[in-house]
């Protein structure tokens, strides 16, 4: 049998695992939109813990981050930066939201919005918006599988075969098992992307360099520059603080803000669980540095890989291991791709027929289940093929996703929080912050870059955001007392 | 009480994660455990934010404060 058999032979095993615990999950949960979307509201700590996690260990974190230590340095450590600034105030937010959807029955994060500032067409916006910041998201998940699969088989099994089948398992369980089989199989590829993250993070710095000390004193020498905050840009030239520093606060403010995140709150068996899960989520940002190893490894090796993306598996590939090993890692690496991929192909269904069709057409329960199943498939096949075609810049449209992903933070604040806010308010706010946002994001792509300090164009747009909000909000009727009180009473 | 501290260190993180706060810990040299020192603090931050929601959890859980 030739190397690249066994490989292919050890990734074809791990995912028929996957797909078993896939489908086996949704055999208890109920047969409704409930138990569909947000399992029951009974997921534990352990599945939630690697539900969250698996958001950080996407298949950007695992293929992009070891890219960028190795093309841009630390520009990287920004990524280590966010996730504690941005799960804090779920401590807080996430319980309180959880209790108002068991009250109301939400599942997503525009129902919740809405259930405070009641317009049709706040909900369909946010519907566009995330639909229009998910697909690519799950764009970049599928082409990562490719990459690794062809990667790794030598060409054997194609980018577009490979993507195809892991996405076909993971389209497969999505569509039987709902939120479920997200929960359970991201709790088993979890265990996998971790062992694999620390082992050859540690292995690599000591086979090549002697240790990882030994590692960045000769980085130091020859290339001082990428050790250095805040790193390189994409095309190696020093890159801004206002870049590096808006980068942080627009992830920071974003991260829960993706509604595959947030609609997690709705899945927690308890409030305690949900706290517990936000205390541990940070281990999960330590668990990147040995990521980042792994491409700093790559920075003095003699060869290069065909693009900064690719040098995890090109590092694997050349570090003399035998073929098991190699497939294993493999599977760690889809593991980071396809965890992310199911939860964000079960949210985008999710928003898209509960926040996008529910508020226009009334719907039985069983009809919106059998819609949200549609929509995956859909999704799915839409993603697909943006991700067989060359050449579509997704990076670029996914920073610019986390840039209008951001805005839905003020509304989800004021309607938690802010007992003045009134719905034109949140509407003309989130209208002048996304357009703000889109402004800046469109004339810096067509060659014209007016952003003041090189500051994310998110950010601009919550500068923008906050005061119409605010203003107008102060300057429109407030909302009546009873209103006030059939939304927030219980969750006081 | 618990939560200003909280509330302080989150503050506190932000301030030496971003510009111009940054400056404080961005040194390459000395190497700690074989990390870059500004590698290394940062890692020393995630930890000490750990210990914070660990004690900000245990606080909310006794006060039985929902």
């Amino acid at each position: 049998m030739e190397r690249w058999q066994i490989i292919a032979l050890i990734i074809a095993l791990y995912l028929g695992v996957t797909l078993c615990i896939g489908l086996f999950s949704g055999r208890g949960a109920s047969k409704s939109v409930q138990g569909y979307v947000a399992g029951d509201r009974d997921f534990g700590l352990l599945v939630m813990y690697f539900v969250l996690g698996a958001s950080i260990f996407s298949a950007f974190a695992f293929l992009g981050g070891p890219g960028w230590a190795y093309s841009r340095g630390a520009a990287a450590y920004y990524i280590l930066c966010y996730g504690v600034l941005g799960i804090a105030p779920y401590f807080w937010i996430g319980p309180k939201a959880a209790a108002l959807g068991r009250r109301h029955g939400y599942v997503t994060q525009a129902q919740l919005i809405c259930g405070r500032f009641p317009s049709r067409a706040l909900s369909a916006m946010i519907a566009i918006l995330t639909i229009a910041a998910f697909i690519p998201y799950i764009t970049l998940q599928m082409r990562g599988a490719g990459i690794v699969i062809e990667a790794v088989t030598e060409g054997n099994v194609p980018l577009w075969l490979g993507a195809a089948i892991a996405y076909g398992i993971v389209t497969l369980y999505v569509l039987f098992s709902g939120v479920a089989a997200v929960g359970w199989t991201n709790t088993f590829q979890g265990v996998f992307m971790l062992t694999i993250a620390w082992s050859l993070g540690l292995y690599l710095p000591i086979s090549l360099y002697g240790g990882v000390g030994d590692m960045f004193s000769q980085i130091l020498q020859e290339r001082p520059e990428l050790l250095s905050m805040p790193g390189l840009t994409a095309s190696g030239e020093p890159w801004s603080w206002g870049g590096f520093s808006s980068a942080i606060i627009v992830s920071a403010v974003g991260l829960m803000m993706w509604p595959h995140l947030f609609m997690k709150a709705f899945t927690a068996r308890s409030d305690d669980t949900l706290r517990k899960t936000v205390v541990l989520f940070p281990t999960f940002q330590l668990f990147l540095i040995p990521v980042f190893l792994i491409g700093f490894a790559g920075v003095l090796y003699p060869e290069a890989p065909p693009s900064a993306d690719f040098i995890l598996p090109f590092m694997i590939l050349n570090a003399d291991l035998p073929a098991i090993v190699v497939g294993l890692f493999c599977a760690g690496a889809l593991s980071a791709s396809m965890s992310t991929g199911d939860s964000l192909m079960h949210a985008a269904a999710s928003v898209t027929v509960e926040d996008g069709i529910r508020p226009f057409r009334s719907l039985s329960d069983k009809a919106r289940r059998r819609l949200i199943q549609g929509f995956v498939l859909l999704i799915g096949a839409v993603s697909y093929a943006f991700a067989i075609s060359e050449g579509m810049s997704l990076v670029v449209l996914l920073l610019t996703a986390y840039g209008i992903i951001c805005q839905l933070a003020p509304p989800i604040v004021a309607a938690l929080y802010w007992r003045r806010a009134t719905t034109s308010g949140v509407v003309a706010g989130f209208v002048a912050g996304s357009s703000t946002a889109a402004f800046f994001f469109l004339s810096g792509y067509l060659g014209f870059d007016l952003r003041p300090y090189d500051l994310h164009e998110g950010m601009l747009g919550l500068m923008v955001h906050i005061p119409v909000l605010v203003g107008v909000s102060l300057l429109t009727q407030p909302q009546s007392d009873e209103q006030w009180d059939a939304f927030a009473s219980s969750a006081a | 009480m618990v939560r200003w501290i909280f509330g302080l260190g989150i503050m506190a993180f932000l301030a030496m994660t971003t510009w111009p706060g940054v400056y404080m810990i961005n040194r390459i040299e000395p190497l700690v455990l074989g990390l870059p020192f500004n590698l290394f603090a940062i890692a020393l931050l995630i930890v000490v934010a750990l210990g914070l929601l660990t004690a900000l959890y245990l606080s909310e859980d006794q006060s039985g404060d929902k």
